[in-house]
Order: C-alpha cells, then sequence, then structure tokens
C-alpha cells in the first residue's frame, strides 16, 4: 500500500485527474480568448534569439514549447503524457517524504507549465521534471509550516498522507500535519528506514537486506522517528544518524543555500 | 481498544505501545481503524458559480508567487552581501556554510540572478500583476530603504523561514536590534530543520553582540555549537563573545574545542579572522577590557589556531 494514495482508489484517481484537466481545459479556453493569447515581448525576445528553431527538438517539447503556461498546463494534465503521476510517487519515496502524491501532483503539474517557456531540452527531460517535483515538494513542506505556524487548521481530507498518519498512529487529526512535518524534517536516512519499514510494512530482515542498516541501526532509526512524531519534535532519544540533513538539494534547490 | 490493533508489523506496534505510554505522546490519542486503506475521498462541496479560481489556475499563480519572492530574496541577499559596512554585524558565514553567498557581488552571481529574473519574466504573459512584480525585483536595491522594503515583500509574498531570516539580518542592518531578535526567534523556536534553527542562533547571537550583550551571544552561540547539525562559525563566534565577555574559562574551553578540530578548519579560521580585523579596523566595535584581561591571562600553545583570532583582538 502506498499511504501516499491511501485516500484514492484508480478510479477516484481518474476522476480527479480529470477534474484537474478540465480546470485546465476551461482555463486554457479562456487564456486563447483573452489574457495571454498574444505574444509576449519576452517570447518575442526568445524567439528572435533563436529558440525557435529548438522548437521539437527536445524530448517533451510537443508538450511545454510554444505556448502560454496556462496551456501548458492543460496539456501536461491532459492524459499524463509527461507520466508526471508516477515521478511524483517516485520523488516522494526517494525523498521519504510523507506528502500526498495528488497533492503534489497538482503542484507540480503547475510548476512545470511555469517553467516551461525557460526550458530548452537541457537538463534531459527526467532531470528537470524531477527538479520540478523536488521543488514543489519543498514549496508543499514551507507551505505547511508557515500553516503551523500560525495555526490555521486543515482539513482531515485535505493530504492523504496525514490521514494516514493520524490512522495508523492513533494521532488526533489536528496534529497529524504537525506531526507529518516533523517527520518529514528527520535526517533522510532515519526517514527512508521507517518509509521502508512502516509505510511499506517491510519486514526488518528486508530492510536490511536493501541497505538501511544493521538490524540495531534500523531499530534505531524507526525508533527515533516515531519518538519524534509521538512528541512532536521534542524526543529526547539519541539521533542514529547525527549530522544527517534532511533534505539533499539539488538544482534550482542549491541556489538558494545561503544560509 | 484501538491500540490492540495489529495495523503495523508486531515489532512497530511493540514501539508504538511503549511509545504511547510515555507523557505527553500523541500516539494512540483516538481510535485506529481496522485497516489502513479504502478511506473514502471527501466529496466535494457544491460550490456556487465563480466562488472559487479553477484548481490549475491557482496553482499556477502560487508558482508565480513564489518565483517572484525567490526572486525578492535573491536580491536581498545579494545586496545584503555587497554592502561591506554591515561586515561588522552580518553573521559571518564560512564558505562552506554560505554557499552561493561565498560568491556574493560576484559577477557570474549578478549575471546568474539576472538570468532568472529574465527567465521569470518571460514566463508572465504580459501587463499581469504580477509582471510588475518582477519589474519591481529587478529594480537596482541601492539604499536601506530598497533593501528593507524588498525583504519585508518577500516575506509578505510567501512567509518562509529564509525570507523572515532576511527581513532579521535587514532588521540588524538598520539596528534595529530588538526587530531581528525577533525574526530570529521565531526561527529559531519553530523551524524543525536543525540546520536553519543553528544558523537563527547564530544570527541571534551577533545580535546580542551588537547591542553588548555578551553573555545572551555567547549562550546563543553555545546553544548553535551544540546542534548536531549547528555551523563551525557558532564556536568562532561564542569564542569572540567570551573575549568581550572577558569569560576566561569559556574562551580557554573554546580554544580547545577549536584546536581539537584540527587543520581542517584554518581557512575558516584564518577567514574569519580577517572578517574581525576589517570590520575593527572600520570602527564597527573593539575590544573590551575584558577581551584585553583574557588574552593577557591565556596562553597559547604555538599551533593553536585560536591565534589569529586573538590577533584581530590585539592588533
Amino acid at each position: 500500500m502506498d499511504p501516499v494514495r491511501a485516500n484514492t482508489n484508480s478510479d477516484e484517481r481518474g476522476a480527479l485527474r480529470s477534474q484537474c484537466a478540465a480546470d485546465a481545459e476551461r482555463v486554457g479556453a479562456a487564456t486563447e480568448q483573452g489574457e495571454g493569447a498574444g505574444t509576449s515581448a519576452a517570447e518575442l525576445l526568445q524567439l528572435s534569439s533563436g529558440a525557435a528553431e529548438d522548437l521539437g527538438a527536445y524530448a517533451g517539447a510537443d508538450i511545454l514549447s510554444g505556448a502560454s503556461p496556462r496551456r501548458v498546463l492543460q496539456r501536461v494534465v491532459q492524459g499524463d503524457p509527461l507520466g508526471l503521476d508516477e515521478r511524483c510517487l517516485e520523488r516522494l519515496r526517494h525523498h521519504a517524504t510523507l506528502l500526498s502524491c495528488d497533492r503534489l501532483y497538482e503542484r507540480a503539474a503547475a510548476w512545470v507549465a511555469h517553467q516551461s517557456r525557460a526550458y530548452r531540452g537541457q537538463p534531459e527531460l527526467g532531470v528537470w521534471l524531477d527538479r520540478c517535483i523536488d521543488r514543489s515538494i519543498r514549496s508543499l513542506l514551507e507551505e505547511d509550516l508557515e500553516a503551523e505556524r500560525v495555526g490555521l487548521p486543515f482539513r482531515t481530507d485535505e493530504d492523504s498522507a496525514y490521514e494516514f498518519l493520524s490512522d495508523a498512529l492513533g494521532i488526533e487529526p489536528p496534529v497529524a500535519r504537525r506531526c507529518a512535518l516533523v517527520f518529514n524534517h528527520l535526517p533522510v536516512p532515519v526517514r527512508r528506514t521507517f518509509w521502508s519499514m512502516v509505510l511499506q510494512r517491510k519486514s526488518l530482515h528486508r530492510a536490511v537486506a536493501e541497505g538501511h542498516g544493521p538490524p540495531e541501526r534500523a531499530r534505531a532509526r524507526v525508533r527515533y522517528a516515531l519518538g519524534m512524531m509521538s512528541t512532536l519534535g521534542k524526543w529526547a532519544g539519541p539521533n542514529p544518524d547525527p549530522g544527517a540533513p534532511s533534505w539533499i538539494p539539488q538544482g534550482h534547490d542549491a541556489k538558494e543555500g545561503l544560509l | 481498544m484501538s491500540r490492540s490493533m495489529q495495523l503495523l508489523d508486531p515489532e512497530i506496534e511493540g514501539l508504538l505501545e511503549e511509545l504511547s505510554r510515555e507523557s505527553g505522546s500523541t500516539l494512540f490519542r483516538v481510535a485506529r481503524p481496522k485497516e489502513l486503506k479504502g478511506l473514502a475521498p471527501a466529496q466535494e462541496e457544491p460550490l456556487a458559480a465563480g466562488s472559487r479560481r479553477a484548481p490549475a489556475e491557482a496553482k499556477l499563480l502560487d508558482c508565480y508567487r513564489e518565483e517572484v519572492a525567490y526572486l525578492l530574496r535573491c536580491r536581498y541577499y545579494e545586496s545584503y552581501l555587497a554592502q561591506d559596512h554591515l561586515t561588522a554585524i552580518r553573521p559571518f558565514l564560512a564558505p562552506r556554510e554560505g554557499g552561493a553567498a561565498g560568491a556574493a557581488g560576484s559577477e557570474s552571481s549578478a549575471v546568474q540572478l539576472h538570468r532568472e529574473v529574465a527567465g521569470v519574466s518571460a514566463n508572465f504573459e504580459g501587463s499581469t500583476a504580477a509582471d510588475l512584480v518582477v519589474q519591481a525585483a529587478m529594480v537596482a536595491v541601492s539604499s536601506p530603504e530598497d533593501r528593507l522594503a524588498i525583504a519585508a515583500a518577500a516575506l509578505r509574498l510567501v512567509p518562509s523561514d529564509t525570507a523572515r531570516m532576511y527581513l532579521g539580518y535587514e532588521y540588524l542592518a538598520q539596528g534595529w536590534i530588538g526587530a531581528a531578535l525577533d525574526c530570529f526567534t521565531r526561527v529559531s523556536e519553530g523551524a524543525l530543520d536543525a540546520r536553519l534553527a543553528a544558523s537563527s542562533r547564530v544570527a541571534a547571537g551577533v545580535a546580542e553582540m551588537a547591542r553588548g550583550d555578551f553573555r545572551a551571544a555567547l549562550e546563543q552561540f553555545g546553544l548553535a555549537a551544540s546542534a548536531e547539525c549547528g555551523p563551525a562559525s557558532a564556536e568562532l563566534n561564542g569564542l569572540a563573545a567570551a573575549l568581550q565577555l572577558g569569560d576566561e574559562g569559556s574562551a580557554r574551553a573554546l580554544v580547545q574545542q577549536l584546536d581539537a578540530g584540527g587543520a581542517s578548519r584554518a581557512a575558516l579560521v584564518e577567514a574569519w579572522s580577517q572578517s574581525l580585523k576589517v570590520s575593527r579596523a572600520a570602527g564597527r566595535w573593539s575590544p573590551t577590557a575584558g577581551a584585553k584581561r583574557v588574552l593577557q591571562g591565556l596562553h597559547l600553545s604555538p599551533s593553536s589556531q585560536a591565534g589569529v583570532i586573538f590577533d584581530a583582538f590585539s592588533e
């Protein structure tokens, strides 16, 4: 089971995608008729600088090039030709981040569309998409952190990952977002082990075989993760991976390593 | 009872059970379902016509806003680092810690930023309000008022701890130490990222130094240094605070810590010492009587890395 997809079966996901595509269709149609229908000065500049020759010369160009971000968004969500859905899930697994895949998909699709005009085939499409998704993950985490900071309530159906946590750990629903945030800021090795043993329900033996450390280390990681979530970040137990980062920056993300 | 359910691996369930008995635990506070899937998605509530934007459009607007906020933060930080006169109150950023900040003011950094601004501008479609914001981001940031406006705008546009830190830096630059401390404290108390929390403590320590509360500064630097991901500059700043405070015991301990770190920090220590000298030459600080006393009392070994720091205090 994928907790990030715990809330939706394939039919429901299809309905969600259709809704998303329908929204984009409506917006796209409006764009064609009105705002943004013309060619902007910046676009002309790009065309005159030779970008036009690049159209169609790189993977994904048929979807990403030659249109406004709104129009591109419509293309991206219509049938998911870029495979963004699977990529979102893969990036969540890679970072072992507890967020709803649906929520991430929506944000990532918009980000891909937003960035499409600057994309000319470099880096390779898959790498570029992953960067867009990673940026979206960071963005959602910051958004949630700020919401927690000011005490904004959230709907329990807002993010299936939160609902999963609430159900799996018996946590009060209003606390689940904070709990997920605590988890999502734990050291990456801790999160990955927890993801494997708790979310994917792999045995300790298998988790160890897959590189999550010797048994004691794997246990210590899960214990640390649960302890931190149980106390909402105030766990006094030892961190099995001191100094390990909670996020490995790359691409766009790395530029803002100012602090 | 919910807690007796075996939703997860028995070993995990055992851990949950154990942790749930601890005081203040959030675990097992509500009944758990019989299984962990099949949860029905929420029904979409009927919406009155025009009562909300299309989700797709809303997400795009979020992207625009985030990009502009990012550019504003870049604009702010570039300008902030370019101000030599801020050296004395600027939290020291070693190359390893500073990343892009290490190349602050360099042409490549400016060119890169310009490209990014141009790239974002290209993503906006004509005369939208957002386009105007991008234009604002491209305006030269020359005065303290400009910097303050941009730091504040970035935080208002997309609240984040990074933006909060930048606003704190600017408050510090403007001499509003209380406001700066408020920003840094909000970050250190609310951040879940240990590195960011430690950085905010270093910044708070610098603010305390700026107002002459060396004891409070030493405490902040100590907290930052004790963090798992604490920046190396925390110890260096701590040594400066201990010296200024005239606290020989703390200074001695920090010298030992510094030397225990080995030669790998030599470049960092040298750079930091240079930073101290520059700001001292600019009249931004001077050694206290307590510092002079400690310097006379502490006898460093010839190989001690603290020697270059002591130079900055004694020259």
